[in-house]
């Protein structure tokens, strides 16, 4: 700082002495205007993102369903049934209780991966059209 | 100060909705599987079916039924409200743009 600008600042401020500074004014914020397309993206995005996470889990589920489906096949041919192997004698109960909860468990996770792949495909329809709004 | 309660209403209508999907996917999902736990009971007891495992078999399957109109119920009623909140919410931001033109033709002229 120069000495000149020194002066003038010192001046200044004897001039301005006891005077209360004015608030500044802040400046006005501008409301970000809500646009219809917006709005609407968002919702579509939303959509689309459970869409994604239905068709993931319907693939999840037909794995689970052919897996179970298989063990089902395995038990009814006692041969590699797993449960009568591994406790090493015959269980003609509970061959049969693993069999229906194989086939049980397989059917029932291939009829809702089918539920979750037909909903998320619908909605990914809905989405891609735009023809929800 | 009540455009904009009428805003955050719409789209806290439409957030419901959206989630209304989620419930009737689970719905639809449970319903399924209990119509197929039915099938399959009938399927094991065959033609020696007994009073209580044909209670069963009709309790489950009609759970799974109602649960798969329920969901199905719910899918339309989400679909529908964003349809009609959509459109209302359109007609609100129209109404005022074209407020906001007019003013500005009526300030130009």
């Amino acid at each position: 700082m120069t000495l000149r600008r020194k002066i003038i600042s010192f001046k200044r401020k004897i001039m301005t002495f006891g005077r209360k500074k004015a608030p500044k004014e802040k400046p006005k914020e501008k409301r970000p205007r809500t646009r219809y397309e917006e709005i609407t993206d968002q919702v579509y995005t939303k959509l689309e993102w459970y869409a994604k996470r239905f068709i993931i889990i319907s693939v999840v589920g037909m794995v689970v369903g052919f897996d179970g489906l298989i063990y089902g096949m395995f038990a009814y041919y006692s041969s590699v049934n797993l449960l009568t192997t591994i406790l090493g004698f015959q269980m003609p109960p509970l061959q049969d209780v693993s069999v229906f909860l194989g086939a049980l468990i397989g059917i029932v996770s291939l009829a809702i991966s089918l539920v979750l792949l037909a909903l998320g495909i619908f909605w990914r329809i809905k989405v891609e059209r735009r023809s929800i709004f | 100060m009540a455009k904009e309660t009428d805003l955050k209403t719409i789209a806290s209508i439409i957030s419901i909705a959206s989630k209304y999907i989620i419930a009737s996917v689970v719905l639809i999902s449970i319903g399924a599987a209990s119509g197929v736990y039915a099938v399959l009971t009938y399927l094991v007891y065959g033609t020696s079916i007994t009073f209580t495992s044909s209670i069963a078999v009709f309790l489950v399957l009609f759970i799974g039924l109602a649960l798969i109109a329920i969901g199905v119920f719910l899918t339309l009623r989400s679909l529908y409200w964003m349809r009609s909140e959509g459109i209302r919410l359109r007609e609100m931001l129209e109404k005022d743009k074209s407020k906001g033109t007019q003013r500005r033709k009526s300030n130009d002229s």
